[in-house]
């Protein structure tokens, strides 16, 4: 099932991808979703699938090269480099889910670079990063809280992991004593 | 308990995984490209395409919303365009035949003719906006790799957009010609000639670059450039774009044959909706058969 879920994920954030690619919007809806999974399953699984998904969607656009295969890996890394550990509340996903777009919009823009012979300007991609960012910043905690509802739907444990009790918070750590010298 | 030195360990060897993954990635993806991406390509054309029908369906829908008065002017209107494009149809085939006559008189070949096929554009890569783009085709429209993706142009003149480099079984990808691996001649009206893509210009945004145009039959910036008929599948005299830009070049103090210069498109790529897709008939009679 959570196998299931994972791939029907991944095919409709593909799929809408695609639709707003059509429109010039580079949503980078697929970096996000690539990221809840890692967040959901183990994360080495997410590096493959985020190298799968980026071949895929370069293959449906005709490229010469699989340059979305290393920049989805890299926006993962830069996420889980972020935060690593499970968040307990939906905030916590914001600031990675903004490094994720912002690693995916400046790998994309390199590839642009790199590759195009219309390359974008530097004034529109200056903008495009103060958007996007902020865009990041509200998208992650939306999409986690959503699919998070989904997935408790069908069964399958989500990203937001239950917060630790007031007890183990507060506990005081212990405190080494100090070593008494032993008298000559 | 764990050894020391483990975790590090793991966390290399999954690094070292992921690039090893990330290597056979772009290695499978060279070598399969081409299959890969048509079928791919044929497997998302329903999803696609359902959006461009729903959108068809709105505007279709938005035609009711017109009062009786305002739509019976539309037709009207309608009416009175479709009889002024038949009276000139019926001229051009006249012209077109006495062409014909007069090339069997004169013993010269037949002109090539042309079959046109219209075509939505499906899907648009925001990398790589300008450059190419994919169009859905109907499946026994034998449009094969090469043929010419042609537009309306800023004054309504069928403008060159760009050329078909690969078909799947519902749809094609088009090279435009902001696209480097587009090399085409192009004529002036002086006389001169030039080619896409080409020469020591560097393309700006908007602009294409056009080079070895030969000094002495020089073109001047302004001047439309038309294709030269050259290359296979291309017909002559379609509008390409205006020279915005040339090298200035006295043939006197410079010993350089060619200049280069930039080219603005007629055809407005940001904004593609249809294109047309032209095929000589002979070669889609070959084709069929």
């Amino acid at each position: 099932m959570k196998t299931l879920f994972f791939f029907v994920l991944l095919f409709l954030s593909l799929l809408i991808e695609l639709l707003a690619g059509s429109l010039g919007l580079p949503l980078f809806l697929s970096a996000l979703v690539i990221y809840y999974l890692a967040l959901v399953g183990p994360a080495a699984a997410a590096f493959y699938l985020a190298i799968l998904l980026g071949v895929v969607l370069d293959l449906s656009y005709g490229r010469e090269l699989p340059a979305t295969a290393v920049v989805l890996t890299a926006a993962l890394a830069t996420g889980r480099l972020m935060h690593l550990k499970a968040p307990v509340h939906s905030f916590e996903t914001a600031l990675p889910g903004m490094g994720v777009i912002l690693t995916a919009l400046i790998g994309d823009a390199l590839t642009n670079f790199a590759l195009s012979r219309q390359p974008e300007s530097l004034g529109s991609f200056f903008w495009k990063l103060i958007f996007f960012g902020a865009l990041g910043l509200f998208l992650m905690p939306l999409l986690t809280l959503s699919l998070d509802a989904v997935a408790g739907k069908l069964g399958i444990p989500g990203a937001l992991r239950e917060p630790k009790s007031t007890f183990d918070r507060l506990r005081p750590r212990r405190v080494r004593e100090p070593r008494t010298r032993r008298l000559p | 308990m764990s050894e020391p030195g483990k975790i590090s360990d793991r966390r290399v060897f999954f690094a070292a995984s992921v690039v090893l993954a990330l290597i056979l990635a772009f290695a499978g993806y060279r070598a399969l490209r081409r299959s890969a991406g048509l079928l791919l390509g044929d497997f998302f054309y329903p999803y696609l395409a359902l959006t461009r029908i729903a959108t068809d369906q709105v505007a279709r829908q938005s035609l009711l919303l017109l009062s009786r008065t305002e739509l019976a002017a539309k037709t009207e209107s309608l009416i009175q365009e479709n009889r002024r494009l038949e009276a000139e149809n019926r001229q051009l085939q006249t012209l077109a035949a006495e062409n014909r006559e007069l090339r069997e008189l004169a013993l010269l070949p037949s002109a090539p003719r042309w079959r046109y096929h219209t075509a939505q554009v499906l899907l648009r890569d925001p990398l790589f906006w300008r450059e190419k783009f994919t169009i859905s085709i109907a499946p026994d429209s034998g449009i094969r790799p090469g043929a010419v993706v042609i537009a309306p142009g800023n004054d309504g003149t069928p403008s060159l957009v760009g050329i078909i480099s690969r078909t799947g079984k519902r749809n094609a990808e088009v090279e435009t010609i902001f696209s480097g691996n587009l090399r085409l001649s192009v004529a002036f009206p002086g006389g001169g000639n030039g080619f896409l893509n080409a020469g020591e210009r560097q393309a700006t945004p908007g602009t294409v670059p056009v080079g070895y145009i030969p000094v002495n039959r020089m073109a001047a910036p302004g001047d439309t450039a038309v294709t030269t008929g050259f290359a296979a599948g291309i017909p002559s005299g379609l509008k390409v774009g205006r020279l915005t830009t040339l090298d200035e070049v006295d043939p006197n103090f410079s010993s350089s044959e060619h200049v280069s210069g930039l080219l603005t498109p007629d055809v407005d790529l940001d904004n593609l909706h249809f294109v047309l897709v032209a095929m000589p008939e002979s070669a889609e009679e070959g084709g069929e058969k």
